[in-house]
């Protein structure tokens, strides 16, 4: 579905973002795209989405070239950054200038989400606080039906309820068709949803890999005591105890703690891609 | 639904299913939610339920009618039971029992309210497994 | 499917951009029809002891101004299309290509933006003129032949800038507005100061083009090379209209943001 070959990407001479980045995405998951601020998620996000070329090597996003623009691909797209646009108007009247744009646009279905989100859709988008403004954007991006879903930081703004709204309606629309990349920092608010990590971290990606494999690859504990074991890939203390990540080396079966995975892949970079690029 | 730590969230849904055949909220031979329905209650992620329930599929508790969905399993309560009782009585049991040792508590005490839960807790389970009788 | 050009895509996004600054667009054009009465009117002198022959300079100035008012009001539309990064983030992703872009741009920029200072001349001159004719008794003829050709050499020039503009600000990421005017002052410069200056020796008769207005057309008229130099001069901003055009289309289509 996209596919990042060799990309170099640069904002100026001095400050690469990524240089011989290699990416595959396939239809079918909800991508968690974790990094530190400034790795350059939202350049990434960009990339797939043409409003970022890169210098050298090439970005191909539903088997077209992504900076290209070209409104068969766009159309099949909808990409939400973190801080957006919207026009003073009535969210009907939003709806009715941008959705003919998308041919599978389904207003029942934005409907259905406004109701679930408990945003009246006869109001004026300036009435709105932004949270309220993100939903609706999140609604309108998931009713085009459209392949791709580019969400930048969605959970960001939004108040507990809606973040739980936010994940049903998740659950509700992937499918085996469709691609969703989602960028975030609030691990904790996507972590049931999320069923394939892409880290980035200083210019390259250090771990792209599902869910389910990273769990066989890695175990995660809480323990009291952190014993001088041999596995210990990480480990940082909290109020349980010691949260730690290790080697899964006796198959055992664990959930998956990304926030401790995250620090863990900053902490002994080299050790964890060594694991996953090894089989 | 908040997951615990632990097991993997697959395995964690797995056992959500078996507690509800074990109370009798999902009868031998009855649809259960398909996998999207229960995606979407328990806010995750479609291909984990999807993970879900091939695992129980492959554990027999489960069976799949193609194009219609998941049905449990005609000896699924039994095989639920088979499957958790060791490891309760090797795991979780002692870990209770050294519990009460080091607190002291005298077995008595430990019996008699057993035996009033175990009055209250028929009681509820009844109750629960109403609404699905009548379905 | 026809990624170059869709017709239908082309008028969604013509409906669109209507649709969200049509209020600015009305708006605009009210005051501009005001201001066009207002300049006829507080420009003549009314004192019937003086009959001044004032009207047909200021239907020139008028014309001139709304002119220059119309232009800003315009680019003021588009500039509040693409002004923030996140304007400009949902207006290139948005499934329409270079072309309907750049068309739509053009659409409101050009044709519009013309019949809008046509129409607000068209109903200010003639009930002022009018009105000085009768206040006067007289029979004023409303434009000479000069006046018509300096008017479309003006609208020349106007669209000119205009699409020199446009071109900064697709071009310049931040303060496109500052850099952009000081782009444009060195390109007139350039244009009517450095290159004649350069080819003093061999074309063009440096004496006209010292003063550095429009004044040297008239005198250009009148010499042996300046005639044919003068015939060229309206088609140079034209073809620089063409130029900033057609690099416009390649500035949206390979925008990076």
């Amino acid at each position: 579905m996209i596919t990042l070959n060799d990309v170099s990407f640069a904002y100026s001479k001095k400050k690469e973002v990524f240089s011989n980045l290699n990416l595959t995405l396939e239809p079918g998951s909800i991508y968690g795209l974790l990094g530190k601020n400034g790795a350059g998620k939202t350049t990434l996000l960009k990339m797939m989405c043409g409003l970022a070329a890169p210098s050298s090597g090439s970005c191909t996003t539903l088997g077209e070239k992504a900076a290209r623009k070209s409104p068969s691909l766009m159309r099949e797209l909808f990409f939400l950054p973190e801080e957006f646009y919207m026009p003073d108007m009535q969210i009907k009247k939003f709806v009715s200038l941008n959705a003919p744009f998308y041919p599978a646009f389904d207003l029942n279905q934005f409907h259905r989400y406004l109701d679930e989100f408990e945003i009246n859709p006869e109001s004026r988008l300036r009435s709105l606080s932004y949270g309220e403004k993100k939903k609706v954007m999140i609604g309108f991006g998931i009713a085009t039906n459209t392949k791709l879903l580019l969400f930048d930081e969605p959970t960001n703004g939004l108040d507990i309820p809606s973040k739980r709204q936010f994940r049903r309606i998740m659950a509700s629309i992937a499918n085996e068709d469709k691609c969703i990349i989602i960028s975030t920092h609030q691990v904790r608010d996507l972590e049931t949803l999320i069923d394939h990590l892409v880290i980035l971290h200083n210019n390259r990606i250090l771990l792209n890999e599902n869910v389910g494999v990273i769990t066989q690859k890695l175990c995660f504990k809480t323990v009291q005591t952190v014993a001088d074991n041999q596995g210990i890939l990480y480990s940082e203390s909290s109020l349980k105890g010691h949260n730690i990540l290790l080697k899964n080396a006796e198959q055992e079966d664990s959930q998956l703690d990304m926030e401790l995975l995250f620090n863990g892949v900053q902490h002994c970079p080299e050790k964890i891609n060594h694991l996953f690029n090894l089989n | 639904m908040e997951f615990k730590d632990k097991h993997s969230i697959y395995i964690q849904i797995a056992d959500r299913v078996c507690e509800k055949i074990l109370l009798g909220i999902f009868k031998e031979d009855n649809k259960i939610p398909s996998t999207r329905e229960m995606a979407i209650e328990l806010e995750v992620n479609p291909n984990t339920v999807i993970r879900t329930y091939e695992y129980l599929e492959q554990k027999e508790i489960i069976y799949n009618r193609r194009g219609i969905g998941y049905f449990i399993a005609a000896n699924a309560k039994q095989k639920v039971m088979e499957t958790l009782q060791n490891p309760f009585l090797e795991n979780t049991l002692p870990e209770i029992f050294k519990t009460i040792l080091l607190l002291e508590i005298d077995f008595k005490e430990v019996t008699a309210r057993f035996e009033k839960f175990r009055v209250e807790f028929q009681n509820e389970t009844k109750k629960d497994s109403l609404p699905s009788q009548t379905e | 499917m026809n990624n170059i050009f869709s017709v239908k895509r082309f008028a969604l996004l013509v409906r669109k951009q209507w649709l969200e600054n049509y209020l600015l667009f009305v708006g605009s054009f009210v005051v501009l029809v005001a201001f066009d009465f207002f300049v006829l009117y507080q420009n003549n002198d009314w004192n019937v002891n003086h009959k001044p022959s004032y009207f047909h300079f200021n239907i020139s100035a008028t014309y001139i101004l709304s002119l220059g008012i119309s232009a800003v009001f315009i680019l003021l539309a588009y500039f509040r299309i693409i002004n923030t990064h996140t304007k400009q983030i949902a207006y290139y992703t948005q499934p329409t290509s270079a072309l309907e872009k750049l068309a739509a741009t053009f659409l409101f920029m050009v044709p519009v933006m013309l019949i809008a200072f046509g129409a607000a001349l068209s109903i200010s001159i003639p009930i002022m003129h009018s009105m000085y004719d009768s206040f006067y008794h007289t029979t004023t003829t409303l434009f000479t032949k000069e006046e018509v050709s300096t008017m479309k050499d003006a609208i020349l020039v106007f669209l000119t800038l205009q699409a020199l503009i446009l071109l900064g600000m697709h071009t310049f990421k931040r303060y496109a507005i500052v850099k952009t005017s000081i782009a444009i002052i060195i390109l007139f410069i350039f244009f009517f100061y450095v290159l004649p200056g350069m080819t003093y020796n061999w074309v063009l008769p440096i004496e006209g083009f010292r003063n550095g207005s429009f004044d040297t057309i008239s005198y250009l008229r009148n010499h042996e090379y300046g005639q044919i130099v003068y015939k060229g001069i309206p088609y140079l901003p034209s073809y620089l209209v063409f130029v900033c055009w057609i690099a416009l289309y390649f500035k949206i289509k390979e925008k990076q943001l």
